[in-house]
């Protein structure tokens, strides 16, 4: 499989009245053809802008897009024109938003807000782009697709309108879809029905795909790749299994530490939440971003940011940005314990 | 829709009714009537009160409301039936249906300053130019402070939104009667551009509405300068709201959206932007009709202009009663029509309001 995606130290910040918010801090990965990357972290950790800056889609200004490459298929789309980056978007890489209530334009029927994109890339005519488009929602599992097409936004439930969303990312048959959080304004039930028909879609289709939520469990099996970013930065990044199970971050521990589990025995763990407060945005922070609300933090993390390397005796493709070594940490204190003390 | 419409105007028929008896009610609270004085000198006592007996004006105001609702062989009718009821006897000896057929047969009733004329000719030659005043001032409002403010909020920030805001918050803080007069002074009087005083369209109107000169020189040379005047104040407010909407709406998520998708900024403005933003412009559209219509009595006195705002102002101080309750009344009728106008409007450009 070929590389599909490769972001090289991305830097974004916006300049506001409050101050220079640095939201992504020099971030490097790359992304096979037909992989799906789960990119995982706490609300404000730069998950949205890192994905939003690769399509120039944050507001410049405030958003300034400070270094960095973002090659796809060998071309760096941060240099590209609006022109060239317009036949990008929709086209080879599509998105689909958070909140499929305000993301959908309302006043403009759905059949409309699927069609200009086929029109556009495909070039589809009207009476193709509609069959099409009838198509497509049919496809994601709205009934009697193609008669609604003439409806508005507000004629569907939530969790329909994020099947539209998602009939709209993929109307173009793009190479990448990049999901960010496409779940989490729905309600569980609803949440469970847009992963499985996502998993179905993308075994039908094949496209590559980055999954952005603050939801380890969401991910977990759904994604071949986690990435687990903080403070604008990638903490930790692997293959599913060995993130779970080979933990190297604290952070990434946190995260499996406060998440409910199914398979645990009875009385053997608590959840337990982080401690501290998310970081401060404002600051460029000299050192491990985590290391305020680490209980393993060295002297050495308070002084000198840790670079994202390859694990030691673990999977190759695993990586992670730590001084300290997480195995034996935990070993002489377990993390229960240590968040207390 | 159609069904909705027909609700919306049959409701409205009390309130506007209500309306006109307070007006009717309020006119004759007034001290002093409309016979007190002829020119300079009052007429003799039998004269008046022959004049105000042939206007019933010796009846109980009920009586009179009724006559100009009904008519007078209605009231006089009801008053064959119910005798009983107090003023009966004054109803029965003077009812003349020359006076008053009655509003539900379009009768305003005569006026009582203009010997022999009908409110309905006064209406019939000054309402179609105050009404194509109006229309083209708020025409106007719309062509200038449509794009002005669209631009604006597309060049947000740069000489062009400062200027246009400039222009706009002069627009809005000079009074029509301070810029009605410099226009004059400024075009045809200096620079002998365009017409001052009277209309450029005379009966018979197209409709009863509208001119038949309207693509005529003769026509705009008179319009222009009051129209104008009329129309600044609302164009500005139109513009400077436009801007803001325009500006408030690309931040919203689904403009994202759209940008995803690989449009060209100039569809994403057009079509996914500008909807959205007129939302609220059309809603500030309703009362924004209220002002233009007083509006017209201002600028047609300073400009001289032959339209209702004459009567309006005129008939108060003369205490001519019909003339003033029916200008009234055509009023209200207009805003309800204007009103119902921007709610249509209104339905077309936002799908999730539901009239039914
Ligand atoms: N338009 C903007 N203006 C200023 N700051 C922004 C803007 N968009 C995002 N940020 C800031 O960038 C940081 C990262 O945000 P984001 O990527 O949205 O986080 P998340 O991981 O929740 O998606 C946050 O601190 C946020 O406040
Ligand atoms: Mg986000």
């Amino acid at each position: 499989m070929g590389v599909l995606l490769e972001v090289k130290d991305l830097a974004v910040r916006f300049y506001t009245q409050d101050g220079v918010v640095h939201a992504v801090n020099g971030i490097s990965y790359t992304l096979n053809e037909g992989e799906t990357l789960g990119v995982v972290g706490e609300s404000g950790s730069g998950k949205s802008v890192h994905a939003l800056s690769m399509l120039k889609l944050i507001p410049i200004p405030p958003g300034k897009i400070e270094s960095g490459q973002v090659l796809f298929e060998g071309q760096d789309l941060l240099k590209m024109s609006d022109e060239e980056i317009r036949q990008i978007r929709g086209g080879k890489i599509a998105m689909v938003f958070q909140d499929p209530m305000t993301s959908l334009n309302p006043v403009l029927t759905i059949g409309k807000q699927i069609t200009e994109a086929l029109q556009l890339h495909l070039g589809m005519n009207d009476k193709q782009a509609k069959n099409r488009a009838g198509e497509l929602l049919d496809m994601v599992g709205i009934p009697d697709a193609h008669r609604r097409l003439g409806d508005y936004p507000h004629q569907f439930s939530g969790g329909m309108r994020q099947r539209v969303m998602i009939a709209m990312g993929l109307s173009c048959n793009p190479q990448l879809l990049i999901a960010d959080e496409p779940t989490t304004a729905l309600d569980v039930t609803i949440q469970a029905q847009i992963i499985e028909l996502v998993k179905k879609l993308k075994d039908e289709l094949g496209m590559a795909m980055i999954w952005i939520t603050h939801d380890l469990g969401v991910v977990a099996g759904l994604a071949d790749t986690i990435q687990v970013m903080y403070a604008g930065r990638i903490m930790e990044r692997g293959p599913v299994r060995a993130v779970f199970k080979d933990t190297r971050n604290a952070y990434t521990l946190g995260l499996l530490k406060s998440l409910p589990r199914l398979d645990i025995k009875k009385g053997a763990t608590r959840l337990v939440q982080i401690s501290g407060s998310p970081p401060d945005m404002h600051t460029d922070p000299v050192g491990d971003p985590f290391a305020p609300r680490n209980p393993y933090a060295t002297p050495r993390c308070w002084e000198e940011t840790p670079p994202l390397r390859p694990v030691e005796d673990g999977d190759p493709d695993h990586y992670v940005a730590a001084w300290y070594d997480l195995r034996q940490a935990v070993k002489e204190k377990p993390y229960e314990e240590a968040m207390q003390g | 829709m159609f069904v909705y419409i027909i609700r919306r105007l049959l409701s409205s028929i009390p309130v506007i009714l209500l309306l006109t008896f307070v007006i009717f009610a309020l006119m004759r609270a007034i001290p002093g009537g409309p016979f007190d004085f002829a020119g300079d000198k009052s007429l003799p006592k039998a004269v008046t009160a022959n004049l105000e007996r042939r206007h019933h004006l010796d009846w109980p105001l009920g009586w009179q409301f009724s006559s100009y609702v009904l008519g007078d062989d209605i009231t006089a009718g009801i008053c064959t039936g119910l005798a009983f009821l107090p003023g009966c006897d004054a109803v029965q000896a003077t009812a003349d249906a020359g006076i008053s057929q009655g509003l539900i047969r379009g009768d305003l009733g005569m006026a009582m300053k203009q010997r022999g004329r009908t409110v309905n000719d006064l209406v019939a030659e000054s309402l179609p130019i105050s009404f194509q005043l109006g229309m083209i001032a708020l025409a106007l409002a719309i062509v200038i402070g449509i794009p002005a403010g669209i631009l604006s909020a597309l060049r947000q920030n740069t000489w062009l939104d400062y200027s246009s805001s400039f222009v706009a918050v002069l627009g809005l803080s000079i009074p029509n009667l301070v810029l009605g007069p410099l226009l004059i002074w400024l075009f045809p009087l200096t620079l002998g551009w365009f017409q001052v005083a009277t209309w450029g369209a005379k009966p018979p109107f197209i409709l009863g509405l509208f001119p038949t000169n309207f693509f005529t020189w003769e026509f705009w040379s008179h319009a222009i300068l009051p129209a104008f005047t009329l129309g600044t104040a609302f164009s500005a407010s139109i513009a400077r709201l436009t801007r803001a909407s325009l500006l408030q709406v690309i931040r919203e998520d689904y403009i994202r959206t759209a940008r995803s998708k690989g449009l060209r900024e100039r569809s994403v403005m057009l079509v996914h932007a500008l909807k959205n933003s007129l939302i609220p412009v059309i809603t500030v559209l309703g009362p924004l009709l209220v002002i233009l219509v007083t509006g017209t009595f201002v600028v047609e006195q300073i400009f001289g202009i032959p339209g209702m705002g004459k009567y309006f102002v005129t008939s108060i101080s003369s205490r001519d009663y019909p003339v003033i309750t029916s200008v009234s009344l055509i009023f209200a009728v207009l805003l309800v029509l204007a009103n119902l106008v921007v709610d249509i409007v209104y339905a077309w450009l936002d799908p999730r309001i539901q009239y039914s």
